[in-house]
């Protein structure tokens, strides 16, 4: 079942990359936004997370803090790392293996040929109600997040390799000469 | 999943990202901007599309909504979007500066120079660039830097929608 799947995949895979695609949409009167990119993740706690399309946004968690970065405005932004660890599903996919302790796992349904879980953050003040992880042989290849304003963002995994060797680099960060950067 | 419902016709909005950098400290978000009518609708998400803040501003007041719950609402929106996320925006006046023009209600100075705008507004500088040309003709900015002495605001609008 969906749990366990989870569990298998979190116990077996200290790192996986491939391509996103991310569809938000639900709220009436608002525009669906899609966009893409690339990720990599390293157990625990490492992720590089990169928007390529409609515009440049990269996410980097090198396992103390996470970086963003916008070419355009020529701005990064540091976090702590558990500060940041609600703002984006790639640090829970890069989380440690307790999930259950900052989150509470729940079956769902099979559906559209996945077996699902549902994760609730145990913290009230994330920004999402719960999120839902598709999972195909042990591998995480969808994702679902509710926010408080009825915004549902869809993401899905593909081309997907399973533990790749993986250059430390992925998981830094230098900001260019250029840029402004700003430590929180 | 339902059909839902796309914003209304004659709505024009703008989907982009703000970034604000003051002496206490740096604010960024994914924005979308949505004019419906006579009201604006702001709404400050964070990358993966989860609304962090709404803030809602008619002829007659302002409303903001933010992730924890809170609701707050005030005469005048730049007011509230600070009481609400501490954030200092001069949403009003982006009401007319992120279409590139400048505020009807106020003195202003514009200049164009080789594809650049630049207004003079209520203590601002406001300067416009990468201009999208439009079916009707006219022609709205993609890159906004907006500075004040104490306020240096960035904005990047990836898409116009129709």
């Amino acid at each position: 079942d969906g749990v366990s799947d989870l569990k298998r995949f979190l116990s077996s895979t200290t790192g996986v990359q491939g391509q996103f695609s991310q569809t938000v949409s639900g709220k009436p009167g608002t525009p669906v936004q899609i966009s893409s990119g690339t990720f990599a993740i390293q157990r625990p706690g490492k992720f590089r997370w990169s928007y390529l399309k409609p515009y440049e946004q990269l996410i980097v968690g090198d396992g103390k803090r996470v970086w963003l970065y916008d070419p355009d405005l020529r701005q990064a932004t540091s976090k702590q790392l558990s500060a940041a660890l609600e703002s984006s599903p790639a640090a829970l996919l890069a989380g440690d293996n307790a999930l259950d302790k900052t989150y509470t796992l729940r079956n769902l349904a099979n559906r559209d040929g996945l077996s699902w879980v549902e994760a609730v953050p145990k913290s009230k003040e994330s920004t999402f109600d719960s999120i839902r992880l598709g999972l195909k042989s042990a591998q995480v290849v969808a994702m679902e997040l509710q926010d408080h304003f009825g915004q549902t963002t869809r993401v899905s995994f593909s081309g997907l390799t399973q533990n790749p060797k993986q250059s430390a680099s992925l998981f830094q960060f230098t900001p260019p000469k250029d840029v402004d950067v700003v430590e929180e | 999943c339902a059909s839902v419902p796309p914003p209304a016709a004659g709505d024009l909005v703008a989907l982009g990202r703000v970034s604000i950098k003051r002496p206490q400290g740096n604010d960024y978000a994914n924005f979308i901007w949505t004019w419906h009518a006579a009201e604006s609708r702001l709404a400050l998400n964070n990358p993966l599309g989860q609304t962090l803040a709404e803030l809602t501003m008619t002829a007659t007041g302002a409303s903001y909504r933010d992730a924890e719950g809170r609701v707050l609402s005030a005469g005048d929106a730049d007011a509230l979007l600070q009481d609400g996320l501490g954030w200092s925006v001069p949403v009003n006046g982006l009401v007319h500066w992120l279409k590139g023009e400048a505020d009807p209600g106020s003195p202003a100075t514009v200049r164009d120079a080789d594809g650049r705008r630049t207004i003079l507004q209520s203590g601002w500088q406001i300067e416009l660039s990468e201009w999208q040309p439009r079916a009707d003709g006219q022609r709205l900015p993609r890159r906004l830097h907006l500075t004040r002495p104490d306020l240096d605001l960035r904005i990047a609008i990836s898409e116009w929608q129709p």
